[in-house]
């Protein structure tokens, strides 16, 4: 006869288990510790989006508002383009930064030459380092009237005389875009490198005897093999589409021609919000923001779901 | 005998060491400054002016700068209460909060307990307009009305020309004779045709747009604009952008652009940009003027030299043109100086702290900085202290030899007189008064050798003041609007100002950019904005009143 656990015995499991993995506990406590500290915590602060938040009395102190700073927030017609600039940044990231981490992990994957392939993949980090206000200097200087994107499209002809791309607000979500795929598509594909080991090498062997090329292995087998990494990843940025923006470039490289295009929601803030003092007006925005990107998490968390079985939860 | 004379060394080492004691005590005052004004090596006590301030007053200030001039930082100070630490703030606007969170100490009431003098050396003006519910709670930059200035040691704000000094020699033009914009426009010209400089006017400024606005100083110091704000014919305010001569500021730069002597990148350049770009013309040259503000060019004067914000090295082949050139038809006295215009009522300076340890040094030391006293050494330098003139060689005007004649009348002229004296004969002209003290060498300085000393006479500048910044900069109390819809309706206008004045400059239907600008800024609410700034003109303009503080006048000797 199976003897059923009391709760004093479930309890003695549980504290086995946990004292047998302590030295593991140990090593989370640090990360824990910083997730309470700057992620949880602060959403403490967030009551300050429905009050108005005075420096003296301070959160406890300051005076309900309700939806005031909503109010004022939807009613800012300097909002709508930051909007849609944020929203038009994000969309083009998405639909070219992110299949191309993908595809630059398949390609190098089917490099046989191992050294040139570790040569590529180290040279391809190295944009990830460059700092943000370093790219900016680049770009004013490669973008510039006589830089050379103008020399080279002038002396081929496509050009009849340079052109100011910085000073052109439509064209800041393009540079934006590019610059930001540049910088992190060979960050990016450090994940899927490593999802690409997990594949066992005995489905290549059998593929290759059953007459597979080199495209049939990629779509029936590699693939379908990333494809929870890929789904995971897709779900993430799907969700910071509000935040995805870049906040340095667009920062760095707004001037008084371009500031159409290039004011996005964190600039919006800095600048409407922090800027003056009015930070219940600035975390209204924030809450606005977060409460979108978990919505669109869970949209695109339910559409992975129907259309592939797989999604983050 | 030998006992007694120890004994008696042992005294007078006592005692001389109790006078130095007193003779060294100092009260240090902890200042926040919102904005970074100065090179962050400059300290209180590092030149004459702020030595001579300190033997005076016994005050001493220690000063902390903020890196951006956006506040950001003020603001975190606040919310952090790591304001407490400090005694005073610089802050440069009116912060409402600061008077309602009660962080603002009442400076009348500091002057009823502490120091009643102040009533003497501020203007019953001043404290008319800037009071709130019968408190003044900070001191005010500049107040035109009165010519009085509070600020600290060092300020460089005035826009300003620089020329090629080199390429000047190499055409064989006296700098002297540039006088109009036209005259600009041909030596630029010749830059470019004789000595292949391909864009020999370069915009330096942190964008026309934003709060250093050269559009709108250029307006003032060379087209004669009325105001940063001026009632039309009907009683109606408005601001700048809507008067004549801004439009033919603006209509200017689009002539030089449209003859390719402004490069259109000018305007896409950011601050660190900006400032990399004139340090690298300023050596190569490869430029004929510049058009920027003072303290920005300033930045390459060496270090310990008042070496600007940065005071990062050599001025390279840059010179200070003095005043900026006029506009044809403009003359000199055109230009609005000091009039009683509340467009010039001056931004916010200055705040004395709830948790200062010491609110009676704290009034004392303003109360000194507005005394005639101080405000005579804020104008003209301090009184029988001979400078050293460093950069004789940088200077393009002979000034010595022009000034000898007027060298004794300075104390007895007025402010006026000076200026129309000194300035027409010399063409020395800034925009902006505010420099205390002679620890800087930006603007030329006037030398005069007399009994074998050289001394120093401060720039003979015209005041333009308010003309400087943006029109709808919130420091100045007529066109401060603190309520909340109030606010947004500057902001949204202000925007609209913002989206279109470049294009302006860049465009090439000029007429057509111009009239879209403002329609865009009357589709949000300029109409509506002008009615608020109509009623806040006309109430101001009830709290100055003609009388003047004659005896404060009188003691600055005026």
């Amino acid at each position: 006869m199976q003897k059923t656990m009391t709760t004093g015995d479930k309890l003695r499991k549980w504290f086995r288990i946990f004292y047998r993995q302590r030295y593991l506990h140990l090593f989370m406590i640090p990360a824990l510790a910083c997730l309470i500290v700057f992620k949880y915590a602060p959403i403490f602060g967030l009551q300050i989006a429905f009050k108005e938040y005075s420096f003296r009395k301070g959160i406890f102190g300051s005076p309900w508002v309700g939806f005031k700073q909503f109010e004022k927030l939807f009613r800012d017609i300097t909002l709508w383009p930051a909007v849609s600039n944020t929203l038009l940044i994000s969309l083009l990231k998405l639909a070219i930064g992110f299949p191309l981490p993908i595809l630059f992990a398949l390609l190098l994957n089917e490099m046989n030459f191992n050294p040139l392939k570790r040569t590529i993949q180290t040279i391809s980090y190295f944009p990830h380092f460059i700092a943000y206000s370093v790219v900016a200097l680049m770009l004013t200087n490669i973008l510039s009237s006589n830089g050379i994107l103008n020399t080279v499209l002038v002396t081929i002809g496509v050009l009849k005389e340079p052109y100011l791309f910085l000073g052109d607000a439509s064209a800041f979500k393009w540079i934006a875009s590019i610059t930001d795929v540049w910088k992190t598509t060979g960050w990016n594909s450090i994940i899927y490198f490593a999802a690409l080991t997990s594949i066992s090498p005995e489905l290549y062997e059998a593929a290759t005897v059953d007459g597979a090329n080199r495209y049939h292995k990629m779509w029936h087998i590699t693939l379908p093999g990333i494809r929870s990494t890929i789904v995971m990843l897709w779900i993430m940025r799907v969700g910071s589409i509000v935040n995805g923006a870049n906040f340095d470039l667009s920062y760095l490289l707004a001037n008084d021609l371009n500031r159409l295009g290039t004011e996005i929601l964190p600039t919006y803030v800095l600048k409407t919000g922090i800027s003056l003092g009015r930070f219940s007006y600035a975390t209204s925005l924030g809450l606005v923001q977060s409460v979108v990107s978990i919505v669109l998490v869970l949209i695109a968390n339910g559409v992975t779901n129907k259309l592939s079985g797989e999604g983050l939860f | 005998m030998k006992k007694l004379i120890s004994i008696l060394c042992i005294l007078a080492m006592l005692l001389s060491g109790v006078a130095l004691a007193e003779d060294k005590e100092v009260t240090t005052l902890q200042v926040y400054f919102s904005a970074p004004l100065r090179d962050a090596k400059w300290v209180w006590g590092a030149d004459p002016t702020t030595r001579w301030i300190t033997e005076q007053t016994g005050i001493a200030l220690d000063v902390t700068w903020a890196s951006t001039q956006d506040h950001q930082e003020f603001y975190t100070l606040l919310a952090s209460d790591m304001i407490k630490e400090y005694d005073m703030v610089y802050l440069g606007k009116y912060e409402p909060q600061l008077v309602v969170d009660g962080y603002a100490l009442a400076l009348n009431e500091l002057a009823d307990k502490y120091c009643p003098e102040w009533y003497d050396v501020v203007s019953q003006e001043e404290i008319n307009v800037y009071s709130i519910d019968g408190n003044m709670y900070h001191t005010v930059i500049n107040f035109a009305a009165s010519e009085q200035l509070m600020d600290l040691p060092g300020a460089r704000k005035a826009f300003s020309m620089f020329y090629n000094y080199q390429a000047m020699e190499k055409l064989g033009v006296d700098p002297a004779t540039i006088k109009t914009l036209k005259d600009v426009e041909a030596i630029a010209k010749r830059f470019k045709d004789e000595l292949g400089i391909n864009y020999p006017i370069y915009l330096n400024s942190y964008g026309i747009t934003n709060t250093i606005n050269y559009a709108q100083i250029l307006s003032a110091s060379s087209f004669a604009a009325p105001g940063v704000v001026y009632p039309q014919a009907d009683g109606t305010v408005t601001y700048n952008v809507k008067s004549d001569e801004y439009k033919a500021a603006v209509k200017w730069l689009n002539d030089m652009y449209k003859q390719g002597l402004i490069k259109a990148d000018c305007l896409t350049f950011t601050n660190g940009i900006n400032d990399e770009n004139v340090k690298n013309i300023a050596q190569k040259g490869d430029v004929g003027f510049v058009l920027g503000h003072m303290w920005q060019i300033n930045q390459h004067r060496p270090e310990g030299n008042g070496g600007g914000i940065h005071g990062t090295g050599e001025m390279g082949l840059l010179q200070f043109a003095g005043q900026t050139p006029l506009a044809e038809g403009v003359a000199l006295e055109d230009i609005k100086v000091s009039d009683q215009n509340l467009s010039q009522i001056g931004s916010a300076g200055w705040y004395v702290l709830d948790r200062t340890d010491d609110p009676e040094a704290c009034i004392k030391f303003i109360t000194f900085m507005y005394s005639p006293e101080a405000q005579r050494n804020e104008m003209y330098g301090i009184e029988g202290y001979a400078y050293t003139m460093e950069y004789n060689e940088l200077f393009g005007f002979d000034m010595v030899k022009q000034v000898d004649e007027y060298a004794a009348d300075y104390v007895a002229l007025s402010n006026e007189d000076h200026r129309l004296k000194w300035g027409n004969c010399l063409q020395v002209h800034t925009a902006f008064r505010s420099m205390y003290g002679q620890n800087w060498a930006s603007v030329p300085q006037i030398i005069v050798e007399e009994d074998g000393v050289k001394k120093q006479y401060g720039e003979m500048l015209i005041v333009i003041g308010g003309l400087y910044g943006s029109p709808f900069k919130t420091g100045y109390m007529t066109l401060n609007f603190t309520d909340p819809e109030e606010l947004l309706l500057k902001t949204n206008v202000e925007e609209a100002w913002n989206n279109n004045l470049a294009h302006c400059v860049l465009a090439d239907d000029f007429e057509a950019a111009y009239a879209k600008m403002l329609s865009d800024m009357e589709t949000v609410g300029l109409g509506d904005l002008e009615k608020l700034l109509t009623e806040r003109y006309w109430e101001y303009d009830q709290l100055l009143n003609e009388d003047r503080n004659e005896k404060w006048h009188q003691a600055c000797g005026r």
